[in-house]
């Protein structure tokens, strides 16, 4: 039996706890962001940041600390950091957790990182549907005013900041930073074209950093610890703990804290219960909806960015989506595919028609009109899609369908006339 | 090491902080594209443009398709747009632009000049494999001047970014997101501004078109003749669009120096003014009896020469540069008696921050600037007033005057005698005076000198419409009666510009690859 590795879900694993702001001061909280505030400058952050190795933890897996040394300071323009806590891909729901559950350590960590950035608003982009984290997380930045955790000159460190909860109105679109930021600004949720990147041109065109909510409650961790303790957990290239939600046909779904490279197959079992009775695992979908599905008898691999990237897959944003026998993968497919093909921003080209098509496609598939010739047909499709649009939608999208009739084409035949 | 950059092994030259695609383009190489417009930001969306760099400096290409129109060109990086790789990704490209795109060329305006048309038959597969139900969106009303039809849009954003960037107004928007996206005016909020023509022009296929050339005429049937548009100050450098002797459309021809790629409404279509069923062909003696032409250039002769007194010619400036200096000439033999006059330019307003705004000139007139240059005085309205008072013998208004001076000629007395040469219809004509009817600018050629004091070339269409007078050559005939010895005027305004040429040395060298390419700045 493997045991989490409790990081960011310490507190929240103990019986009882609520996640009050007096809770987690009583845990030690809040003592980072007054020793950081105290002795340290935006640089000496940034550096230990930096040398802890920390991935982004939203699906892309960059270093966090190069995104921050990215950002120029630009005169008369102010930095922002902007967390996203739209968390829309399916699968996933470990900001979530961290938000209702523990809001002050993921905010003790926005705090620092606004330090670091020299950014005096930051905002939270919360996904629409998470009312609950909105209400909670609005609730406890009141608190943390009143504590004078927040607000001007900040225990007379000179410092100001100011928090900002946003709402995002239902678009998985808004998840990907750019078209985040577009929504930030009161416009349409449109990708950008990058570069600029949003370090140089972020929001209202100024300096900005996008992170993701569990990127950023790493952060006091790191600076209480230090960036050796961080790289302790985990394998090299990949420092720390990372949150894996569980879901789909096992018998204790939930989030799950994890040093990285730990086996798949042991968070399945171990963790996640395996599969319901009388089943058997059929394929793991390893990282968000979007990433390439692995079969049975591929998921004895480790958890993080690299092993996963061999396998020729992706940790993504680590929503580990179980399946067993019972899954259909074609309906499934068509399941996936109405999802990315209604939320495509519409604006290029193979996006909008491309998984469109396949979608109507895939429709027709299950009502058993397609000639066997049209399984092909889809995955070139798909591989039109793939390296050609403007942001990763297209992608992840397209790459689902071409994996699925890559390990299960003969589901997919058997569906033709 | 210079400025260049390798297509395919084509060396193309670059500026510093230019895209492939436009550098490509201006180096004559075609890379396929829609969403890109030279005059608009660079969305970067129709993926049509993309390219491979097989070499991005170093020795190493990027492992991805890169999209043109945002990659910057660098110093000998080595393009690829014609491998494996990229025209299969045009091919997809194309293919999705056709899944659901009708396929009605046989009924639309734009076929012939559409782009999609063109790159799916340069750069698509040829085959196409789409067997389901295509997408309709309903039909919407955007305004009188356009038909907008949704299920053509390739949805590159060109006509929403135009409201956006160009004319500022944001009438037209994107609505719905993925397949259902649209574009579309707000609701109940139809078009308003006067450049709407322009939408038509850059949308890339038939979504937007003209309602006045709606099932007009097959693009590829049409001629066209490069000019400048008549219709203000301005001068607008245009297409003729015409065929057998009819005018089918207007289309804006590029000029960065003047119009850049744009014309407004009112010029686009102002052409029907001449050619309405109610055209002036006719010549006209007082009291609207309908005369013959000889009779009525007796008439015009025996009117001049009968006046003792004054002679006061209007030219309301849309005579050519050199019309008006045979004018000057002709006068000239009148002697003292005879005086010129344009009525006095509208002064332009105010400079607006949105550059089309000020495309649109206050003065109507096209070469109020060329008859200063020439030196014929300007006239306030209350001055022409006092001329028709003071009892001027006779006044020879040559062009269109506008309504309110047009009415204070109903003040002249009958000692006075008036004639009138116009190409435009004209409530008085006949029922004061001699009327003549004039040629159209589209049937001559000459020089108009705009509101920045450039030059520029009107050109004719080869054909006429008959009866109607062409001013060197009445002034000339005129001439030759009055004085057949030893008259210096011109015949036909080739002639005139010689001698205008010969008497100021500003109008020498006026080819007309320049004055039709930008115009020459001569003020
Ligand atoms: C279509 C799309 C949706 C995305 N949705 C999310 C999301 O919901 N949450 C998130 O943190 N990142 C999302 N991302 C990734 C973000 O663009 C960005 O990489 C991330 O917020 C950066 O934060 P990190 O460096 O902390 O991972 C999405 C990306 C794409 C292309
Ligand atoms: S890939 Fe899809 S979601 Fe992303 S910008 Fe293009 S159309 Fe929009
Ligand atoms: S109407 Fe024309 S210009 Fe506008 S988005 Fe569609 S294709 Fe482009
Ligand atoms: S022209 Fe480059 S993407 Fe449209």
């Amino acid at each position: 039996m493997i045991k989490e590795t409790l990081v960011l879900l310490k507190n929240i694993r103990q019986a009882g706890y609520k996640g009050t702001i007096e809770e987690y001061q009583q845990t030690g909280g809040y003592s980072v962001w007054k020793k950081v505030l105290k002795d340290l400058t935006p640089d000496d952050v940034k550096k230990q940041v930096k040398d802890s190795g920390l991935r982004g933890r939203g699906g892309a897996g960059f270093p966090t600390g190069f995104k921050w040394g990215f950002m120029a300071d630009v005169k008369g323009k102010p930095n922002y950091l902007v967390c996203n806590a739209d968390e829309g891909e399916p699968g996933t729901f470990k900001d979530r957790e961290l938000m209702i559950k523990d809001p002050h350590l993921f905010l003790e960590g926005m705090l620092i990182s606004c330090f670091a950035v020299k950014c005096n608003t930051g905002y939270i982009y919360v996904r629409g549907e998470y009312y609950e984290a909105i209400k909670i997380l609005k609730r406890e930045i009141a608190q943390l005013n009143k504590a004078k955790f927040l607000g001007d000159n900040i225990l007379g460190s000179g410092y100001s900041l100011k928090l900002v909860v946003h709402s995002g109105a239902g678009a998985y679109i808004c998840g990907e930073e750019t078209a985040l930021l577009d929504s930030l600004e009161g416009k349409r949720g449109l990708p950008r074209v990058k570069p600029p990147f949003p370090a140089v041109s972020g929001f209202n065109a100024c300096p900005t950093s996008v992170n993701n909510v569990e990127t950023l409650a790493n952060v006091p961790f790191i600076m209480e610890k230090g960036a050796e303790a961080f790289k302790a957990n985990g394998t090299i290239n990949n420092a720390g703990t990372r949150l894996i939600s569980v879901s789909g046909l096992v018998k204790r779904p939930g989030v799950y804290e994890i040093k990285m490279g730990v086996n798949l197959k042991d968070i399945i079992y171990d963790f996640g219960g395996g599969t319901l009775p009388n089943r058997t695992l059929k394929a793991v979908i390893p990282g968000g909806s979007s990433s390439p599905v692995l079969l049975a008898d591929e998921i004895d691999i480790g958890c993080d960015f690299d092993c996963l990237q061999k396998a020729k897959s992706m940790l993504g944003s680590a929503g580990v989506v179980v399946l067993d026998d019972t899954v259909d993968m074609p309906r499934l497919l068509h399941r996936l595919i109405e999802f990315y093909a209604h939320e495509s921003c519409g604006q290029c080209t193979p996006c909008r028609e491309g998984l469109n098509w396949i979608r109507i496609l895939l429709r027709d598939l299950l009502a058993r009109r397609l000639e066997k010739s049209w399984v092909d047909q889809i995955y070139r499709i798909a591989g039109n899609i793939t390296g050609t649009t403007l942001c990763a939608l297209g992608d992840a999208g397209a790459i689902p369908v071409m994996s699925f009739i890559d390990k299960f084409r003969e589901e997919f035949l058997g569906y033709c006339k | 090491m210079g400025n260049y950059f390798f297509i395919d092994g084509k060396k193309i030259p670059f500026e510093p902080g230019e895209s492939i695609l436009k550098a490509a383009l201006r180096a004559g190489f075609d890379i396929p594209h829609y969403c890109y417009h030279p005059s608009l930001s660079t969305p970067a969306t129709c993926r049509m443009c993309l390219i491979d760099v097989v070499d991005s400096g170093n020795g190493k290409g990027l492992p991805t398709l890169q999209t043109s129109c945002t990659t910057l060109a660098k110093a000998d990086i080595k393009i690829s747009a014609q491998g494996e790789k990229v025209v299969r990704a045009r091919e997809g490209v194309l293919e999705f632009l056709l899944v659901n795109h009708p396929l009605d060329c046989v009924i639309c305006d734009q076929a012939g000049e559409c782009t999609l048309q063109d790159f799916a038959f340069e750069y698509g597969s040829g085959v196409s494999i789409v067997n389901h139900e295509k997408r309709v969106y309903g039909l919407r009303k955007i305004g009188s001047f356009l038909e907008l039809e949704r299920n053509r849009c390739i949805h590159c954003t060109r006509c929403v970014r135009f409201s956006q960037e160009i004319t500022g107004n944001s009438e037209l928007g994107t609505f719905g997101r993925g397949h259902q996206l649209t574009v579309d005016t707000f609701i109940d909020k139809p078009l308003s501004d006067q450049f709407q023509g322009n939408l038509a022009d850059i949308c890339p296929v038939g979504a937007i078109t003209l309602k006045d050339f709606r099932f007009k005429k097959r693009v590829w049937k049409l001629k066209s003749v490069p000019s400048i548009c008549d219709r203000c100050a301005t001068g607008c450098s245009i297409n003729l669009d015409h065929k057998d002797g009819t005018i089918y459309r207007i289309t804006p021809r590029e000029n960065q120096e003047v119009n850049r790629w744009w014309m407004c409404d009112h010029g686009r279509v102002g052409f029907h003014d001449y050619y309405a069923d109610d055209k002036l062909q006719k010549f006209y003696t007082k009291g609207s009896q309908k005369i013959d032409r000889s009779q009525a250039l007796t008439n015009m002769l025996t009117t001049i020469k009968a006046s003792a007194g004054s002679i006061c010619f209007i030219n309301t400036a849309s005579s050519t540069l050199e019309e008006a200096y045979s004018l000057k000439l002709f006068a000239k033999l009148l002697g003292d008696k005879a005086k010129i006059y344009y009525p006095k330019p509208v002064a332009q307003r105010k400079d607006s921050d949105i550059w089309i705004d000020n495309l649109i000139s206050d003065d109507k007139s096209p070469n109020s600037r060329g008859l200063k240059l020439l030196g014929f005085s300007s006239l306030e309205e209350e001055s022409f007033s006092k001329i028709i008072k003071d009892s001027t013998d006779t006044i020879i208004v040559v062009g269109q005057l506008n309504k309110s001076w047009q009415t204070l000629l109903s003040d002249i007395t009958d000692n006075q005698r008036l004639i009138q040469l116009t190409c435009l219809k004209n409530e008085l004509l006949g029922g004061m005076g001699l009327g003549l009817p004039l040629i159209p600018v589209f049937e001559k050629s000459g020089i108009y000198v705009n509101r920045q004091g450039r030059a520029q070339k009107v050109n004719r269409l080869n054909f006429s419409n008959g009866t109607s007078l062409e001013e060197c050559s009445l002034w000339k005939n005129l001439a030759d009666e009055l004085d057949p010895i030893d008259n210096d005027q011109p015949k036909d305004n080739a002639e005139a510009l010689i001698k205008l040429a010969e008497s100021d040395k500003r109008w020498q060298d006026l080819t007309d690859k320049k004055l039709l390419a930008k115009g020459i700045l001569i003020d």
